[in-house]
């Protein structure tokens, strides 16, 4: 990215508002930014945390800290370091630079990687992105090529600091494409960590994404998937966990453009004691994704006290040429009848509570195909 | 409800835009006093002085002007740029003195009102009446056994007078005028409506009706309701709003404040068929005591604009609300409406059913918000939201907004989204319906689980109007 | 000492009303004993106060498994001696495979501390081939307990488990209802064969409808939370023929003593 460009990005930061309307009278932000202003002059971060080893023993392909490490890169991967090099998709081009901390991003990250995989080929790769003790940026541009298939795990990793760090991912998904990944988003409770992980699918292009989140002192991440193509697909399942002392806001979005194109979002949450998470996921159906289908699923349990679960699932319906568009939440704790019933099968109330958590944690899928432990992301 | 009114009613219902209805159009009623312009102090005095108001309602009034010049424009409305608030006129005092017999209104508004069937539902099925023409209310009347067990029903000017204390407890309590901008500016503005008061254990077995009319182009209604249900009383409230059809549009911007004690149960019908030139903008709120109970149905069809977000505040334990919505948008208009409940309390339940329909380049939006706050133990809610789209061009977009900050509560938020499907069509006209006879058929099935909400009268009325309605579809689709 | 399942002159309590007013009855190993009796008559309270529910307060009389009191002990508790109880109509729960229930329910039977770990394959395709006997499919098992399950499909998950977890005494809340007769006759099959297997069966049901199929070895007609009458399989004949308004007028009330 030019030099001018940064600088001007650097004048919008006081410029931009963190957003532009208020999200409800009620609770007026879902994101605290509060917490993401008060650690926006840290200052850049001198170490990086080391991934812990449940996650290191994945041997990341491309690692991001303070610099941006590459090791046994599958022949059919194309690497460019964006932070020395010009990148050949300019960073924030997908997302744009609306607010306030877009641009923030903008102007302060300090890692970046241009990541192609080849028309035609085949790859698995391992990205991690963790923090350091103050600030880090990291931006990742990956490129899946026409009829390119990518298995990709993408961990982000904060480890303990009051710092900020912030992570921009910019998919494009070439026609044809596949992309499986599975995302891990784990922020230790003294973090904050604003993320976003946006998509976009051209014509017959598929993704298939199973992401686990545990956020820190405020996480705030932002998947939108962008249906651009006609038949592009998407089947997107997020497990989220807010821990004790955390907060998270999640919004898993799926925008049709192309006629005939599907998503699925569904996302479940579990909030633990002291813990606060939000929810949302938005379909919209532009008006010219003619005969499109789109389903959002977001289903909150409270297991503790004092504990804020939110499910906001949206709908945006810009042509009736739909097939289907339907959405379901809930926010629950667990019932008296469920007690009894897993008693009456000899499991103990605490026992069911554990389940439970073991089930939010395992409902995307991530936590398999990571072998994480649920006691490995507490 | 005797044929002719049905008719009448009718008639009024699906097109507001048939002048003939209203034989004086061609020579508008002259009106006695018309305020118009700058909103300003000024005006707002003149309004507090014609209506001889006491100083605490004037004051009121002027704190309520402040707000609304501090407050900012509310950023999510559409369409509301529109609206040139200083070319409208602001207080419209029709020619006609405040009567309880329909023999002293002016000949054309007795006649117009005979025309609606309103006196003869009044004798047959009604508690009492209101009707609001322009910015005053000219008739307001109940039945005798019910003034004798202390029931009042008055406008809202008139209780001001008679009842200052009562009033004073409630008004601009349930829904303060800070709450937003027009809220404010109904606050400065307010004039015409209902004051409802019924006594505790009081039960008001037939349904009492408000009826609102804007009279001529340009105009801002600001109407007030005002419903207080003492302890364990009972009482039905419905609000029928028309409009006919004038080169320009209007402004309504109303307000209902509900207000239920223990153990008592509020509903509130709503059936509002402005005419298509109408920016309709309503604040309604009501509060929920101890075992109370607050049931909204609103049934909105005409206007260019409308938006309306019934709300309830269970405030007491064991409180409970329903809410009912149901939007049709044919043709080039905006529904933006949604229920919000705040649960406060423990053991309140609320449940809240919304059906959109959009055809022709409609827009429905559904906003609403069920919020359980910290201590609302074993709280429960239950949101339902059915969008029926009959066409590409038109819309539905639903932003439910579930809030949950007490452990023990149970939310549960479903909606779907359809498309009136060919194999359906297919069906119906295989079986030797028309397209049309088709469509309106999967409407009305659409809405059958609400009509059931509605007195019978008026969902006899809905039932054929929404048939008009969709008379023309196969033209258009 | 006694073998089986003991319900002694027991009055039970729900939510402050008196529903059951004196019940007694065994199950014994080996053996089917049916509880039959119109609605209301307490049939589900006698099953859920076996089983130890809360709400569901004993007033006074014993429940004991082999001669012992279980009266005092938690849900859980039973249910790891081995009671089990299929429900009328088991809630959904969501974030809760129905496979992760009845790991974790072996697991806890065999002592194990980690709920979820697999620790014998075999009992995973146990799992599987039952279940396919059962005419459940594997897609099922591997969703969460009981949500978007059909009314047959709950009847034969809750029967599942009984098998897996391979209880002594089987507690069954009108297994019949919704189903088809192929559905009975096939639950029928597996009640004959965990009797046969030496479990104790308590089967409660509103209709006569599976005795078609399985024969009980003692029936239990309840009205108004009493015995009415207790008997042989005939019994069962005769609230066929004759319905609990019979029963009633001769058991209850003593006014009709010929059949």
């Amino acid at each position: 990215m030019s030099a001018q460009a940064r600088e001007r990005y650097k004048s919008l930061i006081d410029q931009l508002p963190f957003q532009y309307l208020a999200d409800t009278p009620t609770v007026r932000y879902y994101t605290d930014w509060s917490v993401f202003e008060s650690r926006m002059d840290k200052g850049y971060a001198y170490n990086e945390h080391p991934l812990p080893p449940q996650l290191a023993r994945h041997n990341p392909n491309i690692l991001l800290g303070t610099a941006l490490r590459l090791s046994n890169l599958p022949s059919q991967v194309e690497v460019i370091d964006i932070s020395r090099e010009e990148s050949p998709v300019e960073p924030m081009s997908l997302v744009g630079v609306t607010t306030k901390m877009h641009a923030y991003h903008a102007y302060m990250w300090t890692t970046g990687a241009y990541i192609r995989v080849n028309p035609g080929e085949e790859a698995s790769l391992v990205v991690a992105s963790t923090g350091g003790d103050g600030y880090l940026g990291h931006h990742i541009i990956l490129e899946i090529g026409r009829g390119a298939r990518l298995d990709l795990k993408l961990l982000d990793y904060a480890g303990s600091s009051d710092a900020l760090k912030t992570l921009v991912v910019e998919v494009i998904a070439r026609e044809d494409s596949r992309l499986d990944a599975t995302y891990l988003t784990l922020h230790h409770p003294s973090h904050a960590v604003y993320k976003i992980l946006h998509a976009r699918l051209y014509e017959g292009a598929q993704v298939e994404a199973r992401g686990l989140t545990a956020g820190g002192a405020m996480t705030r991440y932002e998947e939108t998937y962008i249906l651009e193509g006609r038949r592009s697909r998407l089947d997107a399942r997020a497990s989220n966990v807010a821990r004790s002392s955390t907060k998270t806001d999640f919004l898993l979005n799926a925008i049709h453009r192309g006629p005939e194109s599907e998503g699925f979002i569904s996302a479940r949450g579990v909030v633990l004691t002291n813990g606060y998470l939000a929810q949302r996921g938005l379909a919209k159906i532009d008006a010219e994704a003619q005969w499109a289908s789109s389903e959002v699923e977001s289903h909150v349990t409270i297991l503790g006290e004092p504990a804020r679960g939110y499910a906001i699932p949206m709908l945006e319906i810009h042509s009736g040429d739909v097939v289907k568009a339907n959405h379901e939440a809930s926010v629950t704790t667990i019932q008296e009848d469920h007690v009894f019933y897993m008693r009456s099968r000899g499991l103990s109330r605490e026992e069911l509570e554990k389940l439970m958590i073991t089930g939010i944690i395992e409902y995307s899928g991530a936590a398999g195909k990571l072998g994480l432990e649920p006691t490995d992301i507490f | 409800m005797a044929e002719q009114a049905v008719k009448i009613r009718e008639d009024i219902l699906k097109g507001a835009d048939s002048p003939e209805i209203l034989g004086w159009l061609d020579k508008p009623p002259r009106a006695e006093v018309e305020l118009k312009g700058k909103i300003t102090r000024s005006l707002v005095e003149e309004i507090s002085r014609i209506k001889k108001e006491p100083d605490w309602m004037r004051r009121l009034r002027l704190r309520s002007l402040e707000l609304f010049y501090k407050l900012p424009m509310p950023r999510w409305l559409t369409g509301i740029e529109e609206i040139d608030l200083d070319a409208l006129s602001h207080y419209v005092k029709p020619e006609a003195e405040f009567t309880q017999d329909w023999e002293d209104l002016p000949d054309y508004m007795r006649k117009y009102y005979e025309k609606l069937g309103l006196p003869e539902l009044e004798a047959k099925f009604l508690s009492g009446l209101v009707a609001v023409y322009d910015s005053e209310t000219v008739y307001a009347r109940m039945k005798e056994y019910l003034k004798k067990k202390g029931v009042i029903v008055l406008p809202l000017e008139e209780a001001v007078q008679k009842y200052p204390d009562l009033v004073k407890k409630y008004f601009l309590k349930v829904f303060p005028p800070a709450d937003h901008k027009f809220a404010a500016l109904h606050g400065a503005l307010w004039s015409g409506g209902t004051f409802i008061y019924v006594p505790p254990g009081v039960k008001v077995r037939e349904p009492i009706e408000s009826f609102f009319l804007i009279g001529r182009q340009g105009e801002g209604q600001f109407e007030h309701s005002l419903i207080v249900a003492d302890e364990g009383s009972y009482v039905h409230w419905i609000e029928g709003c028309s409009a006919p059809r004038f080169v320009g549009y209007s402004f309504h911007n109303g307000m209902v404040e509900a207000y239920a004690h223990k153990n008592a149960t509020i509903k509130i019908t709503t059936i509002q068929n402005w005419s298509r030139n109408v920016i309709n903008f309503n604040n309604k709120r009501g509060i929920a005591e101890e075992g109370a109970r607050i049931d909204w149905v609103e049934g909105s069809i005409g206007s260019k604009m409308t938006y309306v977000y019934p709300s309830t505040i269970l405030k007491g334990p064991y409180s409970s609300t329903r809410s009912v919505v149901v939007t049709l948008s044919k043709g080039p208009y905006l529904k933006d409406s949604g229920s919000k409940v705040i649960h406060v309390a423990p053991h309140t339940r609320s449940k809240i059913i919304n059906k959109s329909i959009s055809a022709d380049g409609g827009v429905n939006v559904y906003r609403g918000i069920v919020r359980i706050l910290k201590g609302a133990k074993n709280a429960s809610a239950h949101v339902e939201c059915d969008s029926l789209i009959l066409d590409g061009k038109s819309k539905a977009h639903t932003f439910p907004h579930n809030q949950v900050d007490e452990p023990t509560a149970y939310v549960s938020h479903e909606a779907k989204t359809g498309r009136l499907s060919e194999q359906q069509l297919f069906y119906l006209t295989s079986r030797g319906l028309t397209d049309d006879e088709a469509k309106s058929l999967i409407v009305l099935g659409f809405l059958d689980e609400i009509m059931g909400e509605l007195p019978v009268e008026y969902a006899n009325v809905l039932h054929k109007v929404i048939q008009l309605e969709f008379s023309e579809l196969g033209a258009v689709g | 000492m006694s073998k089986g399942l003991e319900v002694v002159d027991l009055h039970v309590n729900v939510h402050g009303k008196k529903v059951l007013k004196g019940v007694t009855l065994n199950v014994g190993y080996g053996t089917i004993h049916a509880i039959m009796g119109p609605n209301g008559s307490g049939k589900s309270t006698l099953a859920y106060t076996i089983m130890g529910r809360e709400g569901y307060e004993v007033e006074r009389g014993d429940i004991r498994l082999d001669g012992e009191s279980i009266l005092d002990l938690p849900t859980e508790e039973r249910a790891l001696k081995g009671l089990f109880m299929a429900l009328q109509d088991p809630p959904q729960i969501p974030g809760v495979r129905l496979t992760t229930l009845m790991i974790a329910a072996l697991n806890k039977r065999q002592g194990s501390s980690d709920l979820t770990r697999v620790r014998d394959p075999k009992i995973v395709r146990r799992m599987y081939s039952l279940a396919e006997e059962l005419g459940l499919s594997r897609d099922l098992l591997q969703r969460e307990i009981n949500v978007g399950f059909s009314g047959g499909e709950k009847k034969r998950s809750e029967l599942l488990q009984a098998l897996i977890l391979e209880p002594r005494i089987i507690i069954l809340d009108e297994p019949d209802s919704g189903l088809d007769v192929d559905g009975v006759r096939k639950v029928s099959e597996y009640l004959v064969n965990l009797k046969e297997q030496g479990r104790g069966v308590m089967l409660i049901t509103h209709y006569a409808r599976m005795f078609k199929y399985v024969k009980p070895d003692m029936v239990t007609v309840l009205i108004d939370g009493r015995v009415a009458v207790q008997g042989g399989p005939e019994l069962a004949d005769l609230v066929e023929e004759r319905g609990y308004a019979y029963i009633r007028r001769r058991y209850v009330e003593g006014k009709d003593s010929t059949i």
